[in-house]
């Protein structure tokens, strides 16, 4: 099964790039006021386009050595349109990286101190095959799991652990997802890589969410998740199955997630639990965030819970200062228990 | 080395981002327009993006209408989904964010070629009233509601209802006006923003509407105004319909002026008039502010200038 997956997603990419260019030359030129000039639509038109500068420092009580991530990116948003309708759209976040001292660190950065370029995301939504139940995304996807599926927690310190469930948090491919008129879904086919290039043998992943519609006071998801995916030593074959539910109440949110699943034959639970609270437009978000971990292996549990009080502040369009304090509860066998802090200041222009 | 590498890099990027006008980070994004748009629209419906920069003078022309205007945050650049079913032009689709007790409340709004409300939905709205709104009776309430219908429902400085309407929504009067709000930025914006981009259509639908033209010759004008000639069948002129801005060479609400084959005003469309409604044939009255008969008078110049 391996070997299709592979070729299925090594073409993604190539097929995303040329559908995305070619389809606007194919299907422009209609007399209205918006697209009589196809380049200029790419150019000016239907595009949106934002540097973003950001900085993060991280104080572990542990070391007392502090950490830094720098981060150099752009966002890029456009929206390829024939005369009278949408096809598909192209976005693109691909960012330069900083470490400082960085101690513990993602799979891919080599060193403490390193620099590196990743593409967050990089895909082609192609839209205009259906009326909207069912669209086609290639390229580098983010994985359609949990309640990061519904926030986008890329670039904040807000993060809701796909990256520690799953092992990867996007990952080259493609997908097939949909909105309909009580549930939205996404299901994806990748190379199980992560922000890797090479080849590393038959790994794939297969994941997809299926839950109500986003924009309800009530959402409930469902997630699952099966591959051989990348690790720091062999390939680990994982499968996960989650449930995510989110209530808004007034100006509180309460988030929970709980996946449960298996490494290889060792057993894995992971656990979410968050409270928020906004202010009337939303510039102010404080937020009490809980995670646990459970791992059981040759009939022995290990387990680990964090909790973080968290502020994000964003005065303006520009702007985005965020703070984080986070205590372990309990940690795993040989781990001490630390209090973090951790700060970043974005710029968004 | 690293650190200087940084440095310049911030250079490069600093410097692309300004030579290229960047704008930041969209506010209020309408993230997946077709569930909306299914659950607006019984019969199956085109949509096509429009991006345009909402910018100070957009904001400030908001406040010329308004009695209030658009937060710093709402500027950059927005999107209206053009609406378009079997080949006919067919609304608008926007999405606007207000500042509420309970946080943003995005409202997604349907217009007709009128830019009067034909429906709307929540994309995110976290007040216990939620469901009052939501239902039929609130909806049939709003459905055919023009910019001034809406403007009177609000007190003179936007942030109460007007009286008579303090019954109809006791005890949920804080979220009906910030949706009352939402729809009156919503068409402000809509008709500042892209209202040149959209002209064409509307001109057209209206003189369809209005003089039964099917077939349609499109003469741009300066400053982003537009005349469109309608004709029959047999290629005979059977209206024109212009639109003017209120004030030339800059960013303001726009006038549509329907006339027929004779030169008459079959139908005057505006945000700041009292009501935009079909008017008798001969409506140059006395009685009509100076500043309207002026409008007028150039609407007419504009249609017929050779």
């Amino acid at each position: 099964m391996t070997s299709w997956i592979s070729k299925i997603t090594h073409c993604a990419l190539p097929i995303a790039a040329a559908a995305s260019f070619a389809t606007p030359g194919l299907t422009q030129g209609a007399s209205t006021q918006w697209s009589q000039n196809p380049v200029a639509d790419w150019i000016g038109g239907n595009t949106r386009f934002a540097m973003d500068l950001s900085y993060r420092g991280t104080l572990p009580s542990v070391t007392g050595k502090p950490m830094g991530l720098g981060a150099i990116g752009f966002d890029f948003h456009h929206v390829v349109s024939s005369a009278s309708r949408d096809i598909g759209t192209v976005t693109a976040q691909g960012y330069l990286l900083r470490f400082d001292n960085a101690n513990t660190r993602p799979g891919f950065v080599e060193g403490p101190d390193d620099w590196d370029w990743t593409w967050r995301i990089l895909t082609f939504n192609y839209t205009a095959l259906t009326d909207g139940w069912l669209n086609i995304k290639a390229g580098h996807l983010e994985m359609p799991y949990g309640l990061e599926w519904i926030f986008d927690s890329n670039g904040t310190l807000r993060d809701y652990q796909l990256g520690p469930n799953l092992g990867i948090k996007a990952d080259w491919g493609v997908s097939a997802n949909g909105v309909l008129k009580n549930f939205e879904y996404e299901v994806s086919v990748t190379r199980g890589l992560g922000m890797e290039i090479r080849d590393i043998g038959d790994s794939y992943a297969i994941c997809g969410r299926i839950g109500t519609p986003s924009d309800r006071q009530l959402v409930v998801g469902l997630s699952g998740f099966h591959g051989e995916v990348i690790s720091p030593g062999p390939l680990v074959n994982r499968t996960r199955f989650g449930i995510d539910v989110q209530r808004q109440l007034g100006a509180w949110t309460l988030l929970g997630e709980l996946s449960v699943g298996d490494d290889n034959d060792d057993s894995r639970t992971q656990a979410i639990a968050e409270l928020n609270w906004v202010n009337n437009d939303e510039s102010l978000m404080i937020y009490l965030q809980d995670v646990g971990r459970w791992r059981e292996s040759s009939g022995k549990t290990d387990s680990q819970n964090r909790i973080a009080l968290g502020a994000q502040y964003r005065p303006d369009n520009n702007w985005d200062l965020s703070t984080e304090l986070r205590q372990d509860l309990e940690t795993l066998p040989g781990a001490e228990r630390a209090f973090t802090l951790v700060a970043q200041v974005r710029y968004r222009f | 080395m690293p650190s200087m590498l940084m440095h310049v890099m911030l250079g490069i990027t600093t410097t692309f981002a300004t030579a290229l006008t960047l704008n930041a980070q969209a506010f209020c994004a309408l993230r997946d327009p077709i569930r909306h748009i299914k659950l607006m629209h019984d019969s199956p419906t085109e949509y096509r993006s429009l991006v345009a920069r909402i910018d100070e003078q957009v904001r400030s022309a908001v406040s010329e209408l308004l009695p209030f205007t658009l937060h710093a945050r709402e500027l950059g650049r927005h999107t209206l989904y053009v609406l378009t079913e079997e080949g006919r032009s067919n609304g608008y689709l926007h999405a606007r964010s207000e500042a509420s007790p309970w946080g943003m409340v995005e409202v997604v709004w349907s217009f007709d070629e009128d830019l009067r409300v034909r429906a709307f939905r929540f994309q995110r709205c976290r007040a216990p009233g939620r469901p009052r709104f939501e239902s039929e009776s609130f909806h049939k309430w709003l459905k055919g509601q023009s910019f001034s219908d809406l403007l009177e429902a609000l007190d003179q400085r936007g942030l109460a209802l007007a009286p008579k309407y303090k019954k109809q929504f006791s005890g949920e009067e804080r979220l009906a006006v910030t949706i009352i709000r939402s729809a009156l930025k919503a068409i402000a914006v809509t008709d500042l923003a892209w209202g040149s981009n959209i002209a064409e259509r509307r001109l057209t639908t209206l003189l369809a509407n209005t003089c039964g033209a099917t077939r349609f010759e499109t003469k741009p004008r300066k400053n982003q105004e537009y005349v469109v000639i309608g004709r029959n069948q047999s290629g005979q002129e059977v209206g024109r319909a212009a639109r003017i801005l209120e004030r030339e060479n800059q960013i303001s609400a726009s006038r549509i002026v329907v006339f027929n084959a004779d030169r008459q005003v079959l139908l005057e469309s505006a945000l700041r008039q009292q009501r935009a409604s079909t008017l008798p044939a001969t409506p140059m009255a006395e009685s009509q502010p100076p500043s309207t008969l002026n409008i007028r008078k150039r609407a007419t110049l504009t249609a017929y200038a050779q």
